[in-house]
């Protein structure tokens, strides 16, 4: 916990410091050669407690193969939003290893701060909550960060930016404040801010909840047409209905934190007394 | 100590006004005076007008650069009524600092208003506490010159500010610090205390909606105290929460810690109109301090 907040606190001032410009050698494919056979993402016996003692996840063994769309199912605190920040690179398993591309990311990798940052960049990640998502002061700078981050300026900046505002159809917002949007307009420009840095994978944590049924409709199309396109795509969600129309397959969290199943969408979907149990449906 | 209703209703009522009042966004995507400007000549223009009430020594001048304020608060559609407000507010608030300096035993000056004669007929002094006074009290020429000027500056530098802020919003006024080259490290604690008191106010009047909601009639004394902490303990803990998530969402946008970048897009030019205003804004420091000199 202290070194939690230790961590935190260096982060934010060091964020106000924006000293440095050196972003421009950051290698752009951290991947061996031999990456096309791996998985994109594997998970082998990965733990994580937030506080000793008290486990969010429990010996996950997952695979992601690239160009799959997984479907990440658990009731309310199982760890799928664990899960994700742990294939996301923002928290690092208390036990068990994570692989990227073949690669494997231990600790020494974490400490180099340019190939974490590549990483990241091919790993886009929508949060759970949007509000902690969206940190600029307008929508257009709040696209704008992760091309920023790679070192885009002017109008390389501008068009990249104008690209995912057109991709979303969110070109009026662009000079409003993020935080005062409607929900579906907020997890609108959480993804064109993701979709804005060309991430290979996407990550996506419970985003049709809080949409109105036509918002969910456009999500549930739009992510399709991504994992069409070759995104690779994990989606962590208890709306059945989504998940039914844009995975493939699926892995069960249990309330125990442990994975309790994993196959193909229609199989898991198909089993009520397994849905039953892991309190998927009532 | 149980909370009335009426401060309960006005804390309401205060959170939402300032919501309302840095939610100038609307009127930002609006034409207008202020808005058509280039955003650095917006924030020196009212640099420069607000050095020119700072340096007035004329009452008139004051007032003219009031009537300016009013006039671009006008044509870029803020509403008067938030402007006569905001200026009348800080008016005041300088007019009731500046009261004891009205008076001849705080600052001495030719008599203009006779206010009562202390002590015996005849005495000149009389003590008050530790100090000796004169024993006339009365309001000075000088004093009442005095909080008249500040109580004028007060309001005229908030009417102009209030006016600004209002039509273009905190964001274009952060671009423009940057593009002035303000130092990044005060731009962006500034935009990160910027979106904070949208956060806490928001978790603030969740929870006030929440505790009024869950309590029928007056809350009983004994817990309204402990209510006001534990309020106090969530709000902090709530909001940082979300800031710890706030710093893996730059993170997981390939944020380097201790390297973030603001983005930067294409400056737009300068027009015409910009240097006008700017000129405009020059003219007034030039007239605030010109009488000093010719006095
Ligand atoms: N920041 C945190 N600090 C401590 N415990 C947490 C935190 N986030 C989540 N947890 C706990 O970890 C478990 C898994 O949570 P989470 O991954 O958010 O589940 P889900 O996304 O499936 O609802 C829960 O028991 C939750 O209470
Ligand atoms: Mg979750």
């Amino acid at each position: 916990m202290n070194a939690r907040h230790a961590v935190h606190f260096a982060a934010v001032k060091a964020e106000s410091a924006r000293a440095v410009p050196s972003c421009a050698d950051m290698p752009t494919n951290p991947a061996p050669p031999t990456a096309a056979l791996a998985p994109a993402l594997a998970l082998q016996g990965v733990s994580y407690e937030y506080a000793p003692g008290i486990p969010a996840l429990l010996e996950v063994h997952l695979e992601v193969p690239v160009g799959q769309s997984l479907a990440l199912l658990g009731a309310n605190g199982s760890g799928k939003s664990t899960l994700l920040k742990i294939l996301a690179g923002l928290l690092m398993p208390t036990r068990g290893r994570m692989l990227a591309w073949g690669t494997p990311l231990d600790r020494r990798f974490w400490q180099d701060d340019a190939r974490a940052s590549a990483f990241r960049r091919r790993v886009g990640l929508l949060m759970q909550n949007s509000d902690a998502q969206l940190f600029c002061t307008t929508v257009w700078e709040e696209i704008a960060f992760g091309p920023a981050q790679l070192g885009l300026e002017g109008h390389a900046l501008q068009a990249r930016v104008q690209e995912a505002l057109e991709l979303l159809q969110i070109g009026p917002l662009a000079g409003r404040s993020p935080h005062r949007l409607s929900g579906g307009e907020k997890k609108k420009v959480a993804l064109a801010a993701i979709l804005a840095l060309k991430p290979e994978i996407l990550l996506l944590d419970e985003p049709s909840t809080g949409l109105d049924p036509r918002s969910q409709a456009w999500l549930a199309a739009f992510l399709s047409q991504l994992h069409a396109a070759g995104h690779t795509l994990v989606l962590a969600s208890h709306d059945l209905d989504l998940v039914g129309k844009v995975c493939i397959s699926g892995v069960i969290l249990g309330e125990d934190h442990r994975v309790m199943a994993s196959g193909s969408i229609p199989r898991l979907l198909g089993d009520s007394a397994l849905l039953r149990q892991a309190n998927l449906i009532a | 100590m149980s909370i009335p209703a009426a401060v309960r209703k006005s804390m309401a009522g205060v959170l939402a006004l300032s919501q309302k009042a840095l939610a100038s966004e609307a009127l930002a995507q609006q034409p207008g005076l202020w808005q058509s400007l280039h955003p650095a000549a917006q924030v020196l223009v009212v640099l420069g007008l607000l050095l020119a009430v700072g340096l007035s020594r004329n009452l008139l001048l004051l007032a003219g650069l009031g009537l300016v304020g009013l006039a671009l608060g006008w044509a870029s559609r803020v509403s008067l009524r938030l402007l006569a407000a905001v200026t009348v507010g800080a008016a005041l608030l300088a007019g009731i600092l500046a009261l004891p300096a009205l008076f001849n035993w705080v600052r001495p000056g030719a008599p203009l208003l006779f206010v009562h004669h202390f002590g015996p007929p005849g005495s000149d002094a009389v003590g008050l506490l530790f100090w000796r006074v004169p024993a006339e009290l009365w309001v000075t020429r000088q004093g009442l010159l005095g909080a008249a000027f500040l109580a004028g500056r007060a309001g005229v530098s908030a009417l102009l500010a209030a006016g600004l802020v209002a039509a273009s919003g905190v964001p274009a006024f952060l671009e423009a610090l940057r593009m002035l080259r303000v130092p990044e490290l005060f731009v962006s604690v500034l935009a990160l205390a910027y979106r904070y008191i949208f956060i806490l106010l928001a978790v603030a009047q969740e929870l006030l909606v929440a505790r009024q909601a869950r309590t029928v009639g007056r809350m009983p004394r004994k817990l309204a105290f402990p209510f006001f902490f534990s309020a106090l303990g969530t709000l902090w803990l709530r909001s940082w929460l979300l800031s710890e998530e706030v710093f893996q969402a730059m993170l997981a946008r390939g944020g380097v810690p201790g390297q973030f970048r603001a983005p930067r897009a294409c400056a737009p030019r300068w027009k015409l109109r910009d240097w006008a205003a700017l000129a405009g804004a020059v003219l007034a420091v030039i007239l605030a301090v010109a009488p000093a000199r010719a006095g």
